[in-house]
């Protein structure tokens, strides 16, 4: 069975790294990007089905990245994990295509939960599917 | 520039340091869950568990309890800072209370002091200052905490009445005591001010040891 490929894209390295291992050990296939730059050279190489999005980057507002992600393929879903309180950025967030809307620190089971979601909604919306 | 005009921009400053100090504090608490998920993964997923070191899992429990709680507080100080972004905007009383009660609590405790809530859960929404109302109840409530003896709690309340909203603190002891102490003390002129300016009344017009007292407001005009 092919595995989800996830790109997590947050300058908090430690966290980015400790997440990639509990999604590997869980089965996915992750990779990091650790700034908006690089999230979205790597977006394009590696072609993830699901990206976890900070917000709060310094080269590049998480909005903008969303943005470009979704003009590049709108079939790659996009989870904003951010420890910024919602409000004006959720809305925003939302309205521009993200899957959904995730508040730091993440419980790790509802995270897979999203992924298999998010994935399961990329595949209803493939034609012929 | 008036005073008032060099109040609201030092408050809104004051609330963007809060913001961003809650932001970065969600980050250090992410790296610290996600660490003792990856431990409790590597135990889990090696088919060895813990043996040799039971504690580990306590401890990873532990971990993870005080994380949930410190990521609690940081979700109410942050929604307490964002409450100072905007003079006035629409808002809920009920959260605007109930991120204050979870910020005042640590003092209350001190003196042995419970705090309880009973809010009425569908309030309509006002359109006031939720910064200046957090203020004014703060105001009131800390007197009581003063009078009242160890081991009270006081318990806050939240009502509709018409297009208002009551909000009261009444302690414990209310239900029986027949008639109240004669302490009572005056509300200061600043909590007045704030009153005045929420377009609020108090009733009583101060607070008693026994008593309590009850805040009404709605929207501004």
């Amino acid at each position: 069975m092919k595995k989800i490929k996830v790109m997590i894209v947050d300058d908090e390295l430690e966290f980015a790294n400790t997440l990639q291992e509990r999604l590997e050990i869980r089965g996915f296939e992750a990779v990091v990007a650790g700034c908006a730059g690089e999230a979205l050279t790597l977006v394009r190489q590696y072609r993830p089905n699901v990206v976890l999005l900070d917000l709060k980057m310094p080269d590049m507002s998480g909005i903008d990245v969303l943005t470009e992600i979704k003009e590049f393929d709108p079939g790659i879903e996009v989870i904003i994990l951010t420890g910024h309180g919602g409000g004006a950025d959720k809305k925003t967030g939302m309205e521009r295509g993200a899957f959904d809307y995730i508040m730091k620190p993440v419980d790790i089971k509802e995270l897979v939960s999203k992924l298999h979601q998010a994935v399961q909604l990329h595949v209803a919306a493939q034609p012929g599917s | 520039m008036t005073e008032d005009d060099l109040r609201v921009a030092h408050l809104a400053f004051v609330g963007k340091l809060l913001a961003g100090l809650s932001h970065e504090n969600k980050n250090h608490l992410a790296i610290i869950n996600e660490s003792a998920g990856l431990i409790q993964d590597l135990l889990s997923f090696s088919g060895k568990g813990s043996v040799g070191n039971e504690k580990i899992p306590k401890m990873l429990d532990l971990i993870a309890e005080r994380v949930e709680k410190a990521n609690q507080m940081t979700r109410y100080l942050s929604r307490f800072a964002h409450r100072m972004d905007n003079l006035v905007s629409m808002f809920s009383v009920n959260e605007a209370l109930e991120e204050e009660v979870a910020l005042v609590e640590r003092f209350a405790r001190q003196l042995n002091i419970g705090l309880e809530t009973s809010f009425e859960p569908k309030l309509p929404t006002l359109h006031n200052s939720p910064a200046l109302l957090q203020f004014a109840f703060y105001e009131l409530l800390l007197p009581f905490f003063t009078v009242l003896g160890k081991d009270s709690t006081i318990v806050i309340t939240t009502r509709q009445e018409g297009a208002a909203v009551s909000i009261g603190a009444v302690s414990s002891e209310q239900s029986t005591i027949a008639s109240p102490p004669a302490a009572s003390w005056p509300v200061s002129e600043t909590t007045q001010t704030a009153i005045s300016r929420l377009g609020a009344s108090l009733l009583p017009p101060g607070v008693q040891r026994g008593v309590g007292f009850k805040l009404l407001v709605s929207s501004l005009a």
